[in-house]
């Protein structure tokens, strides 16, 4: 490992971060797709992250296993059956690849699909996408220099560690915890804005890792879009609307001709509620809430099925944020979208979601269905979630319900990550780090004293 | 010029701590003065808890600052009055305004890293601010530090007192940032969004220990924050702001229950519940005006589903509208044919 491929990593990373820093960056790093999701996960990285401290050998070790496994399964559900079957079980009518402007008009009156959305037997759909043991560690080590004079070793932060889910088709899944648990990392994973270190995600049966070439990626490409949190920042202050939301359609090369680009993006812009008149002004023209609209048109311009939003309300006042929640609902019921949907605000992620994955430093420690998280929580930091909800109904909550800080994710404790804050860890929680296991009801949990069956707290609540 | 209306539901009887009393604040600009608070007025009694709530842009954190002082130039009190136990502090001059801050109007402000100093110590800086204001001897001082370091629930006070703001977390922060507002025995706290940078775990512990430690020394609490959850979990009264002016008021379980204007309403129904399942949140169409562009009449009459041609026109004054009070026409004794029946 020489310093000449050190500083060609770190320079490979600050170009990344300029990228990031730059607006619309979704569409620039599709654009430029060999940039990020790169075939990076070469024989010059290996070591390096088997020299850091804290990358256990599993990381490593675990994913050729999964990658054996997973073709099998995907393989009946591969790419052309898992199209044919969707629309089939959706109410919505998807809108098809070369899709038709009428579909996109009559977005958002659609009560029926409203009605049969909730109705919908989560095991049905094939997901479209699925996650397994992703794990992404960022280098937090000192400069060499100063690293070499201290005598330190390279220290990684486990940012992501080991997450694996599905999101069915047409469904909604969202990931919720704390800041620094690894959420939006995750979605940054998936969308190819950071590379993992370890895992795969899986689109509609590819592996994104092994989709080579420039033409094969961004076709995959077409198919997802990210949606982010500060609509302050995600638009570039000094486009047009309208040419901000063409911006994809004129990568993907999806309309030929000027004429035809510009009806779409009018049509977009009437979708997510604004006026087609709009897309002549400025982004700093409009409130936050219609900036998150224009971000929401943008990410629609290329007809994706799948969205990862990353806390796409959290800048918004409760008013505005009711108004695009109820926006993304309609138009998930319209064009049938998969939602990623990343928040810490547990009230907004049950209101969105069909399924929840609760992370703590990194890792997912609970998985279920909306209802079943909300009305029968087994993971003590779930539970802990729930208690910090302001209720309505009831004051003055018990101090002592809520105790302790995330802990630093570059030094995690021992065992389970939670056991300092847990009112039911004992030694094996300090030692061992826990699985996540199914549980009778279809949810999993990783937590000892649940497994152990010593999780009775529900009885004193 | 009539009486301006006093609220009289607060808490405690008799004189209230602060009262503010029609104020308002302007902006001059270039393109003409733009009016920030518009006829702003509510008193608060000792040791209560009065949540302002609001969307961003409603005025709610300028109302904070107009009253300690801190308003940011070219802004200024353009009318009103503001008494703090009957006194008129809204004219004392810069030194005396300086003298009173810290000592019985404290603030605590969003962000805590930004609220301490980041070359001192967390124990120079709470003892230099009991020297300033209290007659201590610097020891006494320490002594003191240590004391609220530990009642604001930071492990290991001993240690801590030495140590600089960074070595803290979020939420150790806003407790030494608390503490440093607890530290003179003001009367009144201003917490703008005090837990709006923080995560949720921590945010239910430091509004537990606000609540507690305001309570156990009977400190008044002007509460600004967005989030009604807060506000629902905190405050005895609300006011909620709207564009400048204050639209309703009441106890906070009546205006949570049993809001009567539209606009709290639609806020309350805007707000995602966990008990229930709804297919589509309650929302208010288009956003609050800009401060250029108030409508003429009720400001809120664009949006209102219930607006009729009075709400165009004048803007109508806080009156009682079942346990609180609302600036609403729905509300008006002789409209009440004419309003009851929307």
């Amino acid at each position: 490992m020489s310093i000449i491929e050190r500083a060609l990593a770190k320079a490979k990373q600050q170009d990344r971060a300029a990228v990031e820093d730059a607006e619309g960056l979704v569409h620039r790093a599709q654009a430029d797709p060999g940039a990020d999701v790169g075939p990076a996960r070469g024989p010059g990285d290996a070591p390096d992250v088997g020299e850091g401290t804290a990358l256990p050998a599993t990381a490593t070790a675990t994913a050729p296993g999964a990658r054996d496994e997973t073709p099998r399964d995907v393989g009946p559900a591969g790419e052309p059956q898992g199209r044919e079957l969707a629309p089939a079980q959706l109410p919505a009518p998807r809108l098809a690849p070369t899709g038709a402007e009428d579909a996109m008009a009559s977005a958002p009156a659609a009560p029926a699909a409203a009605a049969a959305r909730r109705v919908r037997d989560p095991g049905a759909a094939a997901p479209l996408l699925r996650v397994e043991d992703l794990r992404c560690a960022f280098d937090v080590s000192r400069p060499w220099l100063e690293r070499l004079l201290a005598r330190e070793p390279r220290r990684w932060l486990r940012a992501v560690d080991g997450v694996s889910f599905a999101i069915p088709r047409g469904r909604t899944f969202a990931l919720v915890g704390e800041s620094g648990c690894g959420k939006s990392t995750v979605a940054r994973l998936i969308v190819g804005l950071h590379e993992p270190s370890a895992g795969r995600v899986v689109f509609d049966g590819r592996d994104l890792a092994e989709v080579r070439g420039s033409a094969e990626r961004q076709k995959l490409r077409r198919r997802f879009q990210m949606i982010f949190q500060d609509p302050y920042a995600s638009l570039n202050p000094r486009w047009r609307v309208e040419r901000i939301i063409a911006e994809p359609i004129r990568v993907f090369g999806l309309e030929k001709d000027d004429a035809a680009i510009r009806a779409r993006v009018a049509g977009l812009l009437g979708q997510v509620g604004l006026s087609p008149a709009d897309g002549a002004k400025y982004p700093h023209e409009f409130s936050g809430g219609q900036r998150q609209r224009i971000c929401i048109a943008r990410a629609l311009a290329n007809r994706p099925e799948f969205l990862v939003c990353d806390e796409p309300t959290s800048a918004l006042d409760v008013s505005v944020q009711a108004q695009i929640l109820n926006l993304m609902r309609d138009l998930q019921d319209a064009l049938g979208l998969t939602f990623l949907f990343i928040s810490h605000d547990l009230a907004v992620v049950r209101h969105m979601a069909d399924e929840i994955g609760v992370m703590y430093l990194g890792r997912i420690v609970e998985i279920a269905t909306s209802r079943r998280l909300f009305e029968r929580p087994r993971h003590p930091y779930t539970r802990m979630l729930l208690a910090t909800i302001p209720d309505f109904s009831r004051r003055g909550r018990a101090d002592d319900a809520v105790r302790g800080e995330v802990p630093n994710p570059i030094t995690p404790p021992t065992g389970c990550t939670f056991h300092p804050r847990c009112p039911l860890a004992d030694a094996r929680c300090r030692q061992e780090v826990p699985a996540l296991r199914e549980l009778d009801d279809g949810g999993r949990v990783a937590c000892h004293a649940v497994e152990e069956g010593r999780d009775n707290l529900e009885a004193g609540s | 010029m009539n009486v301006p209306h006093i609220d009289q539901m607060n808490a405690g009887g008799g004189l209230p701590l602060l009262s503010v009393r029609r104020l308002r604040v302007e902006f001059p600009s270039r393109r003409g003065t733009l009016l920030a608070l518009d006829d702003v007025s509510f008193d608060i009694a000792r040791g209560e808890v009065l949540g302002v709530v609001g969307e961003s842009g409603a005025g709610k954190s300028l109302t904070g600052a107009a009253i300690i002082g801190l308003l940011e130039p070219p802004g200024r009190i353009a009318g009103g009055e503001i008494l703090l136990d009957g006194e008129a502090i809204h004219e004392l001059s810069g030194e005396a305004m300086r003298r009173l801050r810290g000592r019985r109007i404290a603030m605590i402000f969003q962000d805590p890293l930004t609220s301490l100093n980041p070359l001192y110590t967390v124990g120079e800086q709470l003892v230099e601010t009991m020297l300033t204001h209290l007659e201590l001897t610097p020891a006494a001082a320490r002594e003191r530090a240590l004391a609220l370091l530990d009642e604001v629930g930071i492990p290991a006070p001993a240690q801590r007192i030495d140590h600089y703001p960074h070595q803290f977390s979020g939420g150790m922060r806003q407790r030494v940032v608390i503490a440093l507002a607890l530290c003179a025995e003001p009367e009144l706290i201003i917490a703008d969004e005090p837990t709006t940078a923080l995560d949720v775990s921590v945010q239910a512990q430091i509004i537990a220990l606000l609540r507690r430690l305001c309570r156990q020394h009977h400190t008044a609490v002007m509460l600004v924050t967005h989030d009604m959850g807060v506000i629902a979990e905190t405050a005895d009264r609300v006011a909620v702001m709207y564009a400048g002016r204050v639209v309703e008021i009441g106890p906070v379980d009546e205006v949570v229950r049993a809001p009567a204007h539209p606009y709290t309403r639609g806020l309350m129904g805007a707000i995602p519940v966990l008990g229930d399942e709804v297919e589509r949140l309650v929302q208010i169409d288009g956003a609050m005006p800009r401060l250029d562009a108030i409508p003429p009449g009720c400001a809120f009459h664009p949006r209102c589903a219930a607006a009729f041609a009075r709400c165009r026109i004048e803007c109508p004054e806080l009156q009682p509208a079942g346990a609180t009070r609302a600036a609403c026409w729905l509300y008006a004794p002789a409209e009440m044919a004419e309003g009851g029946g929307r």
